[in-house]
């Protein structure tokens, strides 16, 4: 083990992987400090540009830009009460009076410490807690895969905040896609109608590319919402004093668990860890009244959780297979490319590569909050470029990318298709997490299920009870479709329920 | 009024989806045993879902509006976009993706010179780094 961590971390300490690390990192944090332009979208987007280079060189560059946006998220809704990614949502809520209060730099530098805090802690998490999950999912078999898969799936549906319905309808729109190409058993050809280039299925980056970029940049085209205003905010002093640090520590202490908790859960994301993690610490504290009006407990609290996420759902994507929340899901479909199949496997076969992503996400979360606390001036200024600069942009990179994948406009094709079937599903309520997770384990779902009734010899009762594991997940898979459908009309009739979005 | 067009929003999409469904059933039937099981079965579930989804979509009329928004200014960017990729490998790329986003950052509002120069930025920094800096062909 100890062979595996040094090698793990001589494989990192080369200066070209950092480079591109760093470069990663600083992509991450323009993605994630302007409104609009999320981590997932960073990742789908920039994918195609790693593909030229090693897998460590590559993997660093992505991991970069993860571990780059989340903290950054927050700069924005400290500064102009606009959430640069969905896991800043409760930054927002107490950053921006910070910020109004004359006191933008201590909410900026809070943001900066928090939320690296939070990273390295799940990272450390990630690093103890991943090894015995993976080596107990070594036992599993073809019927615990697909259970697993039905899980991960059912529960992005569950979660799609009072939209259950619709979030099965995109899971299953991900799993039809996911079936175009030649059987995962017969190598017979599916709805390929002939043309080659579908053989090998619909490729997964021009997907993503076109459901996170083109369907964010028509979102925002079509409701042409002009940017608020910042007012020049004073940013002051950055540093918060020792008693402002003991005064947050309970509220951090909660962030990271919560977060870290939350993120392990596959689907639920930063900012489902965030505003509970918000709403814990709100219950802990004694100035309660503070919170919502500048509190840096609350500010501690959201800061510390949505980036424990990270650690935690790196923790279920590398050691399952399974994304933790819409980043990771894009992530994996980068580490496809690359070759790397994440999985129990994974840790089996290359200990010393799981202990390079760890090192790798250490380093980026170091750096992030580096740059958070002395770039944040700079950064503050990107916020200000204008939208139709980042709308063509954004297109661009996704066009080129698309096209650069494999030299084939068809690739291009299908991102376009792709953003504009987003649009349309964004447009009618559809949460896109779903789809996405379908894409992803559908191949999975389908073949195991497959195998195991091969197994079974076509006895559906026994491959789906014979294994308890596989039998409790289903169950598991099938409560959490059924109880939000039964607690739907009661939650509709009081007040919307967040909502997990890609 | 939110309620009506949400309404409309979601039986178009329950209508889509029907239609998928009994896509997936009826050729996935059409496929041998085993290719055909996920098609199939997807069917169904499809079919079974977009009736709910019509049918909450009628009971709640409450549920979030559907807006398309600026839908000519959506429609140009879309159309042009099209065109520049049905025009893919006619002409020299740096030039065609010049013109392009020129006329893109024109309809999205921009000036003409700072489209221009935005235009200019884009296009010989994306040359630049696939086509010389990754050694990939974008023609």
């Amino acid at each position: 083990m100890m062979i595996d961590l040094f090698e793990g971390l001589l494989a990192v300490l080369q200066w070209k992987v950092l480079g591109f690390l760093a470069v990663g990192v600083l992509l991450g944090v323009i993605f994630g400090a302007l409104p609009g332009l999320t981590a997932t979208m960073g990742v789908a987007v920039l994918t195609p540009l790693t593909f030229w280079v090693s897998p460590e060189q590559g993997l660093a560059m992505l991991l970069g830009i993860y571990c780059g946006a989340i903290p950054a998220g927050g700069i924005p809704a400290i500064l102009i009460n606009v959430p640069g990614t969905p896991a800043s949502i409760a930054t927002a809520w107490d950053g921006y009076p910070l910020a109004k209060r004359g006191e933008a730099g201590l909410a900026l530098g809070i943001n900066a410490l928090m939320s690296g805090l939070g990273q390295l802690v799940s990272i450390f998490f990630l690093a103890v807690a991943a090894f015995p999950i993976a080596r107990f999912a070594l036992k599993f078999g073809p019927a615990e895969y697909f259970a697993l898969a039905v899980f991960g799936i059912s529960l992005m549906a569950g979660v799609s905040g009072g939209r259950v319905v619709k979030g099965m309808l995109a899971g299953a729109l991900g799993l039809a896609v996911a079936m175009i190409g030649l059987d995962p058993i017969t190598a017979y050809p599916r709805y390929t109608y002939g043309r080659a280039e579908f053989m090998d299925g619909i490729a997964f980056v021009p997907v993503m590319i076109g459901l996170f970029g083109l369907t964010e940049v028509f979102a925002q085209i079509s409701d042409h919402v002009k940017k608020t205003e910042a007012e020049p905010a004073k940013i002051g002093r950055i540093w918060p004093r020792w008693q402002e640090l003991r005064r947050m520590w309970p509220a951090a202490t909660a962030g990271v668990g919560i977060g870290t908790a939350v993120g392990v859960i596959p689907a639920a994301g930063g900012d489902i860890g965030s505003v509970i993690a918000w709403d814990q610490a709100r219950r802990l504290s004694r100035n309660k009244d503070q919170f919502g009006k500048g509190s840096i407990e609350g500010l501690a609290a959201s800061c510390t959780s949505s980036n424990s996420t990270v650690g935690g759902s790196m923790t279920t994507m590398l050691a399952l297979g399974i994304p933790g929340d819409a980043p990771a899901a894009v992530l994996i479909g980068a580490l496809l490319i690359h070759g790397i199949q994440p999985g129990p496997l994974l840790f089996r076969d290359h200990r010393d590569f799981v202990f390079s992503i760890v090192f790798l996400m250490m380093f980026a979360a170091v750096l992030a909050m580096v740059i958070g606390l002395v770039g944040a001036k700079p950064v503050a200024r990107v916020i200000r470029l204008p939208d139709p600069w980042i709308w063509v942009g954004i297109i661009l990179i996704g066009v080129v990318g698309s096209f650069a994948l494999s030299n084939s406009l068809t690739d291009v094709w299908v991102m376009f298709a792709a953003g504009l079937i987003g649009f349309a599903l964004r447009k009618a309520d559809f949460p896109l997490g779903p789809l996405v997770l379908g894409l992803i384990l559908g191949p999975m779902m389908e073949s195991n299920l497959r195998r195991a009734l091969i197994l079974n010899r076509d006895d559906w009762f026994g491959t789906l009870t014979n294994s308890p594991l596989a039998l409790f997940l289903l169950i598991a898979a099938m409560a959490s479709l059924v109880l939000p459908l039964l607690k739907q009309p009661r939650k509709q009739a009081k007040q919307p329920s967040p909502r997990v979005e890609a | 009024m939110a309620g009506s067009k949400s309404n409309i929003a979601d039986q178009v999409a329950a209508g889509g989806f029907f239609g998928l469904g009994f896509f997936l059933f009826v050729s996935g039937a059409a496929l041998p045993d085993g290719v055909g099981l996920l098609p199939k079965a997807l069917g169904l579930v499809m079919l079974g879902l977009s009736i709910g989804l019509y049918l909450q979509g009628r009971k709640n009329r409450a549920s979030a509006g559907f807006s398309i928004g600026h839908l000519r200014l959506l429609a140009s960017v879309t159309a042009l976009t099209a065109v520049y990729l049905l025009l893919w490998g006619f002409g020299w790329f740096p030039l065609r993706t010049f013109v392009y986003l020129a006329v893109l950052l024109w309809i999205l509002g921009e000036s003409w010179k700072r489209g221009l120069a935005v235009s200019a930025a884009l296009s010989s920094g994306v040359t630049a780094a696939f086509q010389y800096g990754l050694q990939i062909s974008l023609e």
